[in-house]
């Protein structure tokens, strides 16, 4: 039998959470040193600490501004690509489509070019296709919530189908013997069994509209500019703001932070669930 | 008692008078009122004089007119995307983007730009009496077409200077120093000679007393434009090779073969020149573009470099980002000793003259709204508080505002270099292909600095490829 050796776990635990959390303790040293000493001394050590770069991101009313456009973009997009994601997987799942693995197939195939290839096509979407009168999609927070439905969706489907698949469907047949409805089986049944896997879905997809800059800097300009495009505000030919940036990093990890906080119970069950079928 | 009456009714004459009558308005009250509830959009790069225009002129414009104006800063590369884009796309997003010195060209060949000159003249009632273009300093010859008509006004401008440490160059144990290694005094180099001396006198002073000090800067990134723009805007000029070695007056040639001077003599000492200097920089230098150079004379590891002036004037006065503030000297570029003479008799130019306007897309749907604005932001009156929050000059008026005659002095004399000497500095060559020659030839130039092709061979190169691309344009018959 093997010696139990806590302490040994417990330094591997403390070394890799150390490596782990370095770049955000490395992000945080810079935001709180003022510029001229990021550059002439630079260092690792928390010696002074220079408040500055923060009161001038919390004071900014534009910056505010971007955060709330990226909290609604990001939210309402894992939502709406959550929901879509959950119905498709479930039709794919539950019913007898022709070539339905072609179809799973085709929806990622969205994702195997890079976003770059589609900025043009959307900003003429976007600019001269989705117009009504003087109204455009361009620079609309509804603008962008669709948008990224076009990466994440195809992203999701394929996240949480294993989630559906594993979900036993004679649970499905019974509710049906019992009288349930479609509908009924969906939000009454598979939906509270499907919760660790929705969860994974939401804050994948969150996260991936919380960060996106190509898209968001190429199509906003003034009401739906989202806070990683604000970031670009601060490399000027007259120096990059490395503090100032620093502090809204670290500022944009907070609402991050705090979604993860709320849903992580269900991530490792989502991670693997359906990952071993009986 | 009649004297009482008489002031009583004076009185009441001139209460019923000043009811009666409307209130006398300004011309940005009057003109604007038409356009009351138009919301102008702009964009620009975020620097610091366009961030006043959005965070100052821009509200108080629309405090005296109604007409509200948002300007969205972003970064050069964005700026430039998203203007091309929506002029390209005719779009209409924009009522006003940035223009940078040298892509006008690139712009009025296109037409995507509305004359200011001529809308003003053919729409009086635009015109604010304030607005006067004879007042702008020559950069503003930059935006102007063959006829002198303006398409851009003119908001930041700066010639990019020969910055040096005072504390080192008047330190006496450093002047004895240099004295003994060189036999010379230690003053700001006036040639290539004296700045090539100075600058490794310093790199070895640094090296030897384990100081974080070098000789001078170096914009010479392997891989960024920067550093191109940086050998043929600021070094080969000041060996003679004006136009980045292109003579359009000889069929647009780069080559000596053909009458150019790309792969000159004279170009071919440049790039050795500046190719050494490279070496005893700092490590950075590799990596520099042009806001690098800045950080690091700021971050005080060299003695003296070329900087940008609009880095130069944070690097002397902001204690919050530069350890030299106090100590900064500026002096002209070093150059040849016959090319300070052919400048100053007008031929050539001696560094560059760099900068940028706000010009008005025809694909704007608000153009007569954003021709109060851009007369707005280029009068006299609101030109000295933007010079101190963000220091450039465009207005000759600037000059003598006392709020600028303090700002010079902490500045050591940019502001008056500026003026007194500005005309020797020039904007990019009035050429529409900048980006495709730049491109053409940006990969051989790198391989020159990553030391794959000897200098030599290396501008020969680029001089055929220079004319190759000039041909393919339809440049050169």
């Amino acid at each position: 039998m093997r010696q139990q050796r806590p302490y040994i776990y417990l330094l591997l635990w403390l070394g890799l959470s150390l490596l782990t959390l370095f770049p955000i303790y490395w992000l945080f040293v810079i935001s709180v040193k003022p510029a001229v000493e990021l550059f002439t001394t630079p260092s690792l050590i928390l010696d002074t600490v220079y408040w500055k770069n923060y009161i001038n991101v919390i004071g900014n009313a534009t910056l505010r501004g971007y955060m709330i456009n990226s909290l609604i973009i990001s939210t309402s997009n894992a939502a709406l690509v959550t929901v879509l994601a959950f119905l498709a997987c479930y039709s794919l799942s539950r019913f007898d489509l022709a070539g339905k693995e072609n179809i799973f197939f085709w929806t990622i195939t969205n994702r195997m070019a890079p976003a770059a290839v589609f900025l043009l096509p959307f900003y003429l979407l976007f600019t001269q296709v989705f117009t009504f009168g003087d109204w455009k999609l361009y620079d609309t927070k509804i603008g962008m919530i669709l948008l990224y439905c076009t990466f994440n969706l195809p992203f999701a489907i394929w996240t949480l189908r294993p989630t559906i698949d594993g979900i036993p469907k004679e649970l499905d047949e019974a509710a049906t013997v019992d009288g349930a409805s479609t509908w009924q089986v969906i939000s009454e049944v598979v939906f509270p069994l499907a919760r660790p896997g929705l969860a994974v879905t939401f804050i994948l997809t969150w996260v991936f509209a919380w960060n996106e800059f190509l898209l968001a800097a190429t199509l906003t300009s003034f009401n739906a500019r989202t806070i990683t495009t604000g970031l670009s505000e601060y490399v000027t030919t007259t120096g990059t703001e490395w503090g100032t940036m620093a502090a809204i990093a670290v500022i944009t990890l907070i609402p991050a932070l705090i979604i993860f906080s709320m849903v992580q119970r269900h991530i490792v069950a989502g991670l693997t669930f359906g990952a071993v079928k009986e | 008692m009649i004297k009482k009456s008489g002031i009583g009714l004076a009185a009441l004459t001139l209460a019923l008078m000043t009811t009666a009558l409307p209130a006398r308005a300004d011309f940005w009250s009057d003109a604007g009122a038409k356009y009351k509830g138009v919301v102008l959009h702009g964009v620009t790069e975020s620097t610091p004089p366009s961030n006043y225009i959005k965070d100052v002129l821009a509200p108080e414009f629309e405090k005296k007119t109604g007409i509200k104006v948002e300007i969205e800063t972003t970064s050069w590369d964005q700026m430039y995307d998203k203007a091309i884009k929506d002029m390209e796309a005719k779009t209409g997003i924009y009522d006003m983007i940035y223009i940078e010195q040298d892509i006008i060209y690139a712009y009025l060949a296109r037409n995507f730009l509305v004359d200011i000159t001529k809308s003003l003249k053919d729409d009086p009632s635009l015109k604010s009496p304030d607005y006067d273009e004879s007042h702008y300093t020559t950069f503003a010859n930059y935006f102007k077409n063959a006829d002198g008509d303006i398409f851009g006004t003119p908001m930041e401008a700066f010639i990019k200077v020969y910055l040096y440490r005072t504390d080192l160059f008047n330190d006496p144990k450093i002047q004895e120093a240099f004295k003994k290694e060189t036999g010379k005094d230690l003053k700001p180099a006036v040639t290539h000679e004296d700045y090539t001396e100075i600058a490794e006198f310093f790199t070895k002073y640094g090296k030897d007393n384990g100081l974080d000090l070098w000789g001078t800067t170096a914009q010479a990134h392997t891989g960024h434009p920067a550093s191109w723009y940086e050998f043929f805007e600021s070094i080969a000029p000041t060996f003679g090779v004006f136009n980045w070695g292109v003579d359009a007056s000889k069929n647009y040639a780069a080559s000596v073969e053909n009458g150019g001077t790309m792969n000159s003599a004279e170009s071919k000492a440049a790039m050795k020149y500046w190719l050494h200097l490279r070496d005893i920089a700092p490590p950075e230098s590799a990596a520099s573009t042009w806001t690098e150079v800045g950080t690091t004379f700021a971050a005080g590891r060299v003695a003296q470099g070329l900087v940008y002036g609009e880095n130069a004037a944070w690097i002397a006065s902001d204690a919050e980002k530069s350890k030299v503030v106090g100590n900064v000297g500026v002096a002209l570029p070093p150059t040849e000793a016959k090319v300070l003479e052919d400048v100053k008799a007008g031929k050539g130019y001696l560094g560059y003259y760099d900068g940028g306007a706000f010009g008005l897309p025809v694909t704007s749907k608000n153009k007569e709204a954003s021709l109060l604005f851009l007369q707005f932001i280029g009068q006299d009156s609101v030109q000295p508080d933007w010079a101190v929050a963000a220091p450039r000059i465009t207005n000759t008026a600037t000059y003598d505002d006392p709020k600028i005659v303090d700002m010079d002095k902490k500045l050591n004399g940019y502001y008056s270099m500026l003026k007194n000497d500005g005309k020797l500095f020039a904007g990019a060559p009035p050429y529409p292909f900048h980006a495709q020659v730049r491109e053409a030839t940006a990969p051989i130039f790198y391989k020159i600095l990553l030391g794959e092709i000897p200098s030599d061979e290396g501008l020969d190169q680029m001089a055929a490829a220079a004319e190759a691309e000039l041909k393919n344009l339809g440049y050169r018959k």
